[in-house]
């Protein structure tokens, strides 16, 4: 049985994208905001990776991670920025992102790095 | 008094006053100490020049034709160097600075040390009183004279060329005007060697020199002094003209009664002066008119206009800030389209088969296609000049509008926005005009909260009040308020005066002319806006706009 990823982004073309790009190899749930995110990571306890985008209105990435941390410590996650920041990228893995991804992404990329952590 | 003590006394006056002049009035540079320097060693020249041939004690006559030329030794050498500052050359010829500096101030010592064998003697000659008599240390004189003031020449014949439009004006006065000062100061020499030229006559062209400076400074700027301060420079050389007419008539019209009446009486001076009194103030002030007329009147034309093209100039660059601002949130905006497309287009290949995949395609590579576009048309609207085009206005939406442009920015800063209000308020106004008040608030917000916090707009109408309810005019008293709450550091008290003047700015980048465009266009549309601040807790922008 494949893997279960969340996406979360609440940009369709992201989400469309991620699917292109991991839905032949991953089972996929995904969802626009990180209120829902959290719903389903409640909802699907067999999630084993989450990708998560920092910039979203609301609830942004950063706060469905620390949910995942204090809920759901198994869950690896990966955030998805569109700003190359210093401080995203060490405050993500402080809070316990295990990678990040910025955008524009490649597929390899994404390939690569969910594979990484998954397997 | 010899016609050359005359000569010598105006040139005193003259220079010593303006010498005086630009020693005190800002702003210093090496510049103006170079000439300040160099006329007032020409006004010492004068000075000794004027005391030498009126005495007629022979030891005070030595002693100040002595100070008169050894003085004179260093007057070309500053003039060297203050023409190498104007000519902007001072680095360039550093060196060559350097040998004259070393020439002069050698000869200028040994002469001294040696000052009986400079000037040994003085005597009448020609019917000049108490002129030099050169020793032999005065010979090299001439030479070194001649020679610093040739290079000076030699070297802005060179470089002329080159020179900015503003600084060959400059450069033409002061060539004129020394030139004929040179030369006419150098006449002096040939009687000091008992050749017969009298140099009576031609000291009193050395004076123009300091009027040909005067008109360089005042008209092109040559030292940069502001216009009241040239203004000032030409008064006080009018005045010293005036005063030394006056005392020259005086003299004059004394010699002239005493001859009439056969005895020196005060009365006929005394009712002279008193004359020349009543006309000296009138006349002040209708050549003070005539110089204000027609010399400063282009000058104050040319303030006027460089300030306004300044204005313009900053205003741009505040615009374009602002645009730059949007531009870097709207490279984010069309990053994430992108993103889609490229994926997409990557996987193409592998999927033609895939009808699902290729009717997936085609519908989010035009939307995405349509949302890129859309993000450039915005940044265009906001960019393009546009004259003011008042019309009925949805300001909730503009507002909403403006508020989307910033999205990426508040989303990057933490910055929770909440915007409160009735959808469809209607107003007034130019639709670029108000973005832009409302996009400069925006940013000022953004900017006062680095770390974070919540912006809050609110949209409200609002009744004034009762006063006009016997005019019928459609919407008599109704007015929009609209409020921008920020919770960032605040506005301290003493500044909360100056914050919408123009050029009034915390930032080290800005412009200071945001609030004050903002108030501007305002206050276009009939409207008002202040502020109101706690610092550390934040600020609120009021704006009320009639309907």
């Amino acid at each position: 049985m494949s893997k279960k990823i969340l996406i979360c982004d609440d940009e369709e073309g992201v989400r469309e994208s991620l699917k292109l790009i991991l839905g032949d190899d991953y089972e996929l749930i995904a969802v626009d905001s990180g209120q829902q995110a959290i719903e389903t990571l409640k909802n699907h306890q067999d999630i084993a990776l989450a990708l998560l985008d920092i910039k979203m209105p609301k609830v942004n990435g950063l706060d469905v991670l620390k949910v995942i941390q204090e809920t759901r410590p198994d869950v690896k996650s990966i955030i998805i920025t569109g700003y190359k920041s210093v401080e995203t990228a060490s405050e993500a893995s402080q809070l316990g992102a295990a990678d990040y991804i910025t955008k524009p992404f490649e597929s390899k990329e994404i390939l690569e790095k969910v594979r990484k952590h998954l397997d | 008094m010899p016609i050359i003590s005359i000569a010598c006394l105006i040139n005193f006056i003259l220079n010593f006053s303006a010498s005086l002049f630009f020693a005190i009035v800002k702003p210093h540079s090496k510049l103006k100490t170079l000439w300040v320097l160099y006329t007032f060693l020409v006004s010492i020249w004068a000075l000794g020049f004027f005391i030498s041939t009126v005495t007629s004690n022979y030891d005070i006559a030595l002693l100040w034709c002595r100070i008169q030329n050894h003085s004179a030794t260093l007057i070309p050498l500053f003039f060297l160097h203050f023409i190498i500052i104007v000519l902007r050359k001072e680095h360039y010829h550093k060196k060559l600075l350097q040998y004259f500096y070393i020439l002069n101030i050698s000869y200028f010592f040994f002469s001294l040390l040696n000052y009986k064998d400079f000037v040994v003697n003085v005597e009448d000659k020609i019917g000049v009183p108490n002129y030099t008599e050169a020793g032999w240390m005065y010979y090299p004189f001439p030479f070194i004279f001649i020679t610093t003031v040739l290079l000076a020449f030699i070297l802005i014949q060179r470089h002329f060329p080159s020179l900015p439009k503003k600084i060959k004006d400059q450069i033409n006065l002061i060539k004129i005007g020394v030139g004929i000062g040179f030369s006419s100061g150098a006449s002096s020499f040939f009687l000091s060697f008992d050749i017969p030229i009298d140099p009576s006559y031609p000291l009193f062209l050395t004076s123009i020199y300091t009027f040909t400076f005067s008109y360089a400074v005042i008209k092109h700027q040559l030292l940069d002094i502001k216009i009241f301060i040239q203004k000032s420079i030409l008064y006080t050389l009018l005045i010293s003209i005036l005063t030394i007419f006056y005392i020259l008539l005086i003299y004059i019209a004394e010699n002239i009664f005493q001859n009439l009446i056969g005895y020196r009486s005060i009365f006929p001076s005394l009712i002279f002066a008193t004359l020349i009194a009543f006309i000296f103030i009138p006349l002040r002030h209708f050549l003070q008119n005539i110089i204000d007329k027609f010399i400063f009147k282009e000058s104050y034309i040319n303030i006027a206009n460089s300030y306004t093209q300044f204005k313009h100039q900053a205003a741009e660059k505040e615009k374009f800030k602002a645009v730059a601002t949007l531009a870097s949130g709207m490279a984010h905006e069309v990053k994430n389209p992108l993103t889609a497309i490229k994926t997409f287009a990557e996987y193409l290949p592998q999927k033609l088969d895939d009808k699902e995949f290729l009717l997936k395609f085609s519908e989010l590579v035009n939307k995405e296609v349509a949302r890129i576009d859309q993000t450039i048309k915005d940044l265009l609207e906001f960019a393009k000049p546009s004259p003011p085009d008042f019309r009925q206005v949805n300001i909730s939406k503009l507002i909403q509008e403006t508020l989307d442009l910033l999205n990426s920015q508040f989303v990057e800063q933490h910055i929770e926005v909440n915007f409160q209000g009735d959808k469809h308020v209607y107003i007034q106004a130019d639709t670029n005009q108000i973005k832009q008040a409302l996009l400069n608030l925006s940013l000022n917000a953004i900017d006062a909260m680095p770390h974070g916090g919540m912006l809050t707009v609110k949209v409200a109408e609002h009744n004034k009040g009762h006063k006009s309810a016997f005019i019928p005019i459609i919407h008599p008293n109704a007015e929009v308020i609209i409020s921008i709450t920020d919770t960032g550091k605040g506005i301290p008290e003493k500044k909360m005066k100056k914050i919408f003047d123009p050029f009034y700015t915390n930032k080290d980048d800005g412009t200071g002319l945001g609030l004050s465009i903002t108030k501007g266009i305002i206050e276009e549309h009939g409207g008002k806006i202040k502020v109101a601040s706690t610092p550390g807790e934040g600020s609120t922008f009021t704006i009320r706009l009639n309907k």
